[in-house]
């Protein structure tokens, strides 16, 4: 009986769990894309607490978006 | 040179045209597509600025932008990657924005037929440049705080002559503009929007209930920085910006929009307050000591703080401050057009006009929309000036409500007397009057006064030399114990007021008007409040002005020459 019902439902939704599953493959690739962008373009992220000094930090020409 | 400052996708999406170092127009989007706080790309905003120098955007030499796209993407991918897999929804929500919109600034630019270059200022930097080089000062500190630019949240450093150098930051999630709005949503207010409703609160609590619950969101840093206990905030990973955890620290759950404001929300906010000037006012200390400069600029949107600018003076060594009219993130396409005109011309700008910067309309506007409402109203145009402001001073004595709509709009957050509401403040009723005819807003937020600067002294605690910044209305003083019941509509429950002085030499016919109230009553202040309603944007055409009056209980409209009332039917 469970069972049926798990089939009917499955059935009922299906458009829905497709796109969940779209949706996660896309989070997934995103993640992907971000890591490779961060690794690319990104600044390590300074972890330390307070002031931290802007004296070694790398600064964009005004030109630049980053 | 022209140089087009923008600045837009946060909140407060604005624009700003500099021409040689001259700022010949500022204005938020808001006010022209009727929508508090808007973050879109400001088409009417850039359209209304480059008529103002009757120039087409091909004419433009620089545009300027008020941070670095592509260091703000890199943080908030970081984000998302760290708190990954929390971050599912916001992460879903937001990349598709960043991706249409937030990266394409030079394409939506190409798009609209510019096809000069497109500068690019670090969002603190804009933030600093915007209130050092709108000072008078030479040398002054600098300190920027608010939510979050591209990875910075707060910054120092100092400015001279021409040159601004920030030396160190504080990076993103650590923040106290985050801290601040956390606990605006906490207390049931929205975020970048009631950030002022907690500091208005705060005055009806007591500190010391939630002092060490609350000391324990925010670490004291031996360097004079701060940083977060995050484990309390959720901002990195969601929308909601408060976690389960602060809700147990504080012992409540969230408190609904529409729900009562009780004791413990005020003592909540009331520690928010205090803990928020202790950690501003340790940054600046410390900072002092750097260079022991007596000056001090202030930017970024928790400088929109007014009781902290208020206490500066007296709990730091600084002697002087100066904050621009909208520090917060509305500022940034001012203080990014300024930078670049700095960088590229080596000169400083020329700052005359700081406030009334906004859209102006003809006599034949006002008449037209006048004539279009006329079904509604009866109007009488005054030839002369004097005339009006006579006519207006003896309405206000009979404590009429006045709509006050002249000239250019203001730029910023605070209506200046372009775009007022002005009562008497001699009556606490009045207060309530204004609340129930036109603000319709929580009757714990105070009304603001206008006060002559000649008399500024008399009726306000103030040590030391004026602030500019008291002509922008950002600074809260205690009101002196002798003339509060002089005005006591104006005074919050904690006895202090958020002042705005003027001089005959910044606004003629407003500072006209109060001197004139003077005159017959000896009384140089009246309450001034902002020309909308709840919910909306500062009014901004006289059309707006038209349904606003018309939608509220005030009693006169003052608009150009006219003086407009109701129909008895309408």
């Amino acid at each position: 009986m469970q069972l049926k019902r798990a089939w009917f439902w499955f059935n009922k939704n299906t458009q829905k769990l497709i796109s969940l599953c779209i949706l996660i493959v896309i989070y997934f690739l995103g993640i992907g894309m971000a890591v490779i962008f961060s690794k690319l373009f990104g600044v390590k992220r300074d972890i330390r607490k307070g002031w931290i000094s802007r004296k070694n930090m790398k600064k964009g020409l005004l030109e630049e978006m980053f | 040179m022209i140089i087009l400052g923008i600045s837009c996708y946060y909140h407060d999406s604005s624009v700003c045209i500099v021409k040689d170092g001259r700022i010949i127009a500022v204005t938020a989007e808001e006010r022209f597509t009727r929508k508090k706080h808007d973050n879109g790309f400001p088409s009417n905003a850039l359209g209304f600025c480059l008529d103002s120098l009757g120039v087409n955007i091909n004419e433009v030499d620089v545009v300027s932008f008020y941070e670095k796209p592509i260091l703000k993407f890199d943080r908030v991918l970081d984000q998302h990657i760290r708190c990954f897999p929390r971050s599912f929804k916001m992460f879903a929500r937001t990349i598709p924005e960043w991706l249409k919109d937030r990266l394409g600034i030079r394409k939506k630019l190409k798009k609209m037929g510019y096809k000069g270059k497109v500068f690019f200022v670090e969002h603190h930097l804009s933030h600093a440049a915007a209130s050092f080089y709108a000072s008078s000062f030479k040398k002054a500190d600098i300190l920027t705080i608010d939510g979050v630019g591209e990875w910075a949240t707060t910054t120092k450093g100092f400015g001279d002559g021409l040159k601004i150098n920030l030396t160190d930051q504080i990076n993103f999630p650590h923040s106290l503009g985050l801290f601040y709005s956390t606990m605006t949503a906490y207390l049931g207010f929205r975020v970048n929007n009631g950030e002022y409703k907690v500091m208005g609160l705060a005055a009806y609590g007591e500190a010391n209930v939630y002092r060490e619950k609350i000391s324990k969101l925010i670490n004291l840093e031996s360097d004079g920085g701060y940083s977060l206990d995050m484990k309390y905030f959720s901002y990195e990973y969601k929308d909601k910006m408060v976690s389960k955890k602060l809700c147990d620290l504080l012992g409540g759950e969230v408190r609904k929009a529409d729900s009562k404001v009780l004791e413990r929300h005020k003592n909540i906010a009331a520690s928010v307050q205090e803990l928020l000037e202790k950690v501003i006012f340790g940054m600046l200390v410390k900072m002092h000591k750097e260079r022991s400069c007596p000056n001090l600029v202030l930017s970024g949107g928790v400088a929109l703080n007014s009781v902290v600018n208020g206490k500066i003076i007296n709990n730091t060594p600084y002697k002087k401050l100066f904050i621009t009219p909208d520090p917060g993130d509305g500022g940034g396409s001012l203080g990014s057009a300024l930078y670049t005109y700095a960088h590229l011309e080596k000169k400083r700008p020329v700052i005359k006009n700081l406030v009334y910067l906004g859209p102006d309309f003809s006599k034949f506007d006002i008449e037209g929309i006048l004539e279009r409402y006329s079904l509604d109203i009866d109007y009488e145009c005054f030839s002369s000036e004097r005339e009006l402001i006579e006519k207006t001073v003896n309405l206000i004595l009979k404590n009429k409500v006045i709509g006050w709509f002249q000239g250019r709009m203001e730029w910023g957050p605070r209506a200046l007397g372009n775009r007022s509401i002005l009562a008497q403040a001699t009556s606490l009723k009045m207060k309530d009057i204004v609340n129930l005819k036109v603000k319709k807003r929580e009757s714990f937020r105070p009304f603001a006064p206008v006060i002559l600067e000649e008399y500024v002294k008399d009726y306000f605690e103030i040590n030391g030399e004026l602030s500019k910044s008291t002509d922008y209305m950002l600074m809260v003083y205690p009101v002196k114990e002798e003339v509060k019941k002089k005005i006591p509509a104006i005074v919050h429950v904690d006895g202090t007021g958020r002042l705005q002085t003027i001089r005959e030499e910044s606004n003629f016919l407003y500072y006209n008007l109060v001197k004139s109230y003077y005159k017959k009553t000896g009384i140089p202040v009246l309450l001034n409040t902002s020309f909308n309603i709840r919910g909306e944007p500062i009014v901004c055409t006289p059309k707006d002005a038209v349904k606003c009056f018309l939608g509220t209980g005030i009693d006169y409209l003052v608009i150009g020459n006219y003086l407009v009332k109701k129909r008895k039917n309408v």
